[in-house]
Parts: structure tokens; sequence; C-alpha cells
């Protein structure tokens, strides 16, 4: 049993400074993850509290051999599409061939905030796939669950946000 | 949206930081919103626990014993048992913490190692007394809750054994 496996236990003992550690070590990727998901600070801010006390009141569910990390992102896409499910369509699915869990890699370096914005404006349900699968490595297999889509669905909407993106980006101009 | 002070470039979605820092303390939000008063836990506290569930698990089913169950209690009440008798990853977690009890026993010193034996076999007494209940009248659901959190209270014993240095210890 290691460290966080402890605090855990701990936590789900009802030791709220375990619990607190815990926040801690994990505040900033839940925020993260949150704030690129809701694009919007004081969402993500309030996203992030809903996570973690969600997190704090279903400690008893959680199986100590699994990812605390993984499970507190699962929670916290939960919160977040909980506030937005309304607004949400899914994408209408002809799953592309293509759309594998390969990385999307660049030819040519661009700056970071560029890609921040191009992210930024890309349709939602497009944008939360490739948050999970490119920037925080979930495999479809996990991103469709937490999104409550079918592995098909997450499939093509990855591969129309990575279109969308390199449309945007500008990439085929770059390259000439 | 990006919070980085000087312009970063990449070619990858991964180079692309996974964690942000809020800009203000989200914890005193959150600590405002967890439930008051959930119990901080002793492993001796658990095993009185079982000696105690142990009894009331004999009360209630002498309470009990004339077979009188609410209309359609039966069924809800089967329900809550065989999702936890029959549910492979509770099976499971019981035999692999079981498997690796004795060598876990065998860390702790002689008192307390007593001490774990005993509550465990109070437990295992309270979880017979509360399905011979169960057997004269299956549909009681006081009876299966109770059976429940004996089965969690056995399961919280079993995986903190040998995992505190002093039994008598908050862990």
């Amino acid at each position: 049993m290691d460290e966080e496996q402890l605090l855990v236990a701990r936590a789900a003992r009802g030791d709220q400074r375990a619990f607190e550690r815990l926040y801690r070590a994990h505040v900033d990727r839940v925020y993260g993850l949150c704030l690129r998901m809701t694009r919007n600070t004081a969402t993500a801010e309030d996203s992030t509290q809903q996570a973690f006390v969600q997190a704090w009141e279903g400690l008893a569910r959680f199986e100590l051999r699994s990812a605390f990390g993984t499970w507190l992102h699962r929670i916290a896409v939960n919160v977040v599409l909980g506030q937005r499910r309304s607004g949400t369509a899914e994408l209408a699915v002809a799953v592309a061939e293509d759309a594998d869990d390969a990385p999307f890699t660049l030819d040519t370096p661009v700056e970071v905030a560029e890609i921040e914005a191009a992210i930024d404006s890309l349709p939602e349900g497009a944008r939360h796939v490739l948050i999970l699968s490119g920037i925080y490595g979930y495999s479809h297999v996990e991103i469709a669950p937490m999104l409550g889509v079918a592995e098909g669905t997450c499939k093509a909407q990855l591969h129309r946000a990575r279109g969308l993106l390199r449309e945007r980006l500008n990439i085929e101009a770059r390259r000439a | 949206m990006s919070n980085s002070g000087t312009p970063k470039k990449a070619r990858s979605l991964q180079e692309l930081p996974q964690a942000m820092t809020p800009a203000r303390d989200l914890w005193p939000g959150i600590e405002s919103r967890l439930a008051p008063g959930r119990r901080r836990w002793h492993v001796p506290a658990s095993i009185a626990a079982g000696v105690m569930l142990m009894t009331i698990g004999v009360l209630i089913g002498l309470q009990f014993r004339s077979g009188a169950s609410a209309p359609g209690a039966q069924e809800s009440g089967a329900l809550i048992r065989a999702s936890l008798i029959d549910d492979p990853a509770y099976q499971h977690q019981r035999q692999e913490l079981l498997r690796t009890l004795p060598a876990r026993l065998e860390s702790l010193p002689p008192d307390s190692r007593q001490r774990v034996r005993d509550g465990l076999l109070a437990i295992q007494a309270a979880k017979q007394n509360i399905e011979a209940e169960l057997g004269r009248d299956a549909g009681n659901v006081l009876l299966q809750e109770l059976f429940v959190s004996t089965c969690q209270e056995e399961i919280r014993v079993l995986t903190f054994v040998g995992y505190v240095d002093d039994f008598n210890q908050e862990i």
C-alpha cells in the first residue's frame, strides 16, 4: 500500500486532513481538466470543488487497486458534463477509419497559446475528446464511459477535432 | 486560458500542461461542504463494532423471529444481500485479503495480533448469527442491511491489518 493509498484509506474513514493532502496533490490536474473543458475560470473552480466534494462522498466506493487520479478525473468530467448536459448535442456518428490513438503531432512547432486558442474554439464534444485523449492521454475505451458516449462516437469526435485543429492552425499553409 | 508568462512552442498536444493552478485556494470551499462528523476510525473500534453487531444481530433476529415482514420487503431485501454476496469484486477483494492475512498478522505485536483475531472471530460470529436469522426471515430488510454493514466492517478490518504500527492508533 503506497502513501496515496494510505491517504485514501484514511480519508475514507473520515480524516479530512488526509483528504486535504489528496486535494493538494491533485487539484492542479483536476482544475486544469475542468478549465479546459469549461473554458471559464469561475465554472472550472466550481466544478473542481464539486468534484472533490463528490469524491469525498464516494470514497467508500473507491477501490484501492484503481488509480485515484483517474477516478478523480472521471468524477470531474461527470461534474462538468452534468452542468452542461442540456446544451450538448452528440455528433451524428460515422466512424472514421483513420481515427486512431496515435498522438497528434505538428510538423512545425506552434506557440502553445495558439494551440490552446485553437482547442478552445473547437465544438464542445470534439474539444472534450481531444482534451482527454491528446492532453491527458486517455484511450477511447476510457473516454467513452467518462463522456457517456459510444466508443465509435468518441473516435469520430477525435477525428473531427483533429481535422478542425489542423484547419484552425492553418497547418497546410505553414507547410508550404 | 494559458497561465504561462513566456511564449512556448509545442509540436504535440502531449506537451501542453495538464496541470493548472487555480487563482485562489479552493480548499476552504470544499472543506465547508464536506459532511461534518464523519467518524474517525480506529481498528479496535471496528472490532468493538463487530461484537456490538453480533449482539444486535442476535437481538434483532430474535425480535423478528416471528417472520413478520413488510409487504414487498422480501424482494428488496433479497436484492440487497444478493448484490453484495454475488458481487465478484467484493468476493475477489475478500479472498485476496484473507489470503494475505496470515503474513500481515505476523507483522503485528502478539497483543495486537490476538485482538485482531478476536475481533475477526466476533465479526464472523455476528455474520453467522445474522445469516441464521435471515434463514428464518429472508425478507427482513433491517437484517439485510445489518448483514451488509457487517460484511463491510469485516473488509475494513481485513484491509488495515498490518498497515499500522500500533494497533491502538488511528490509521
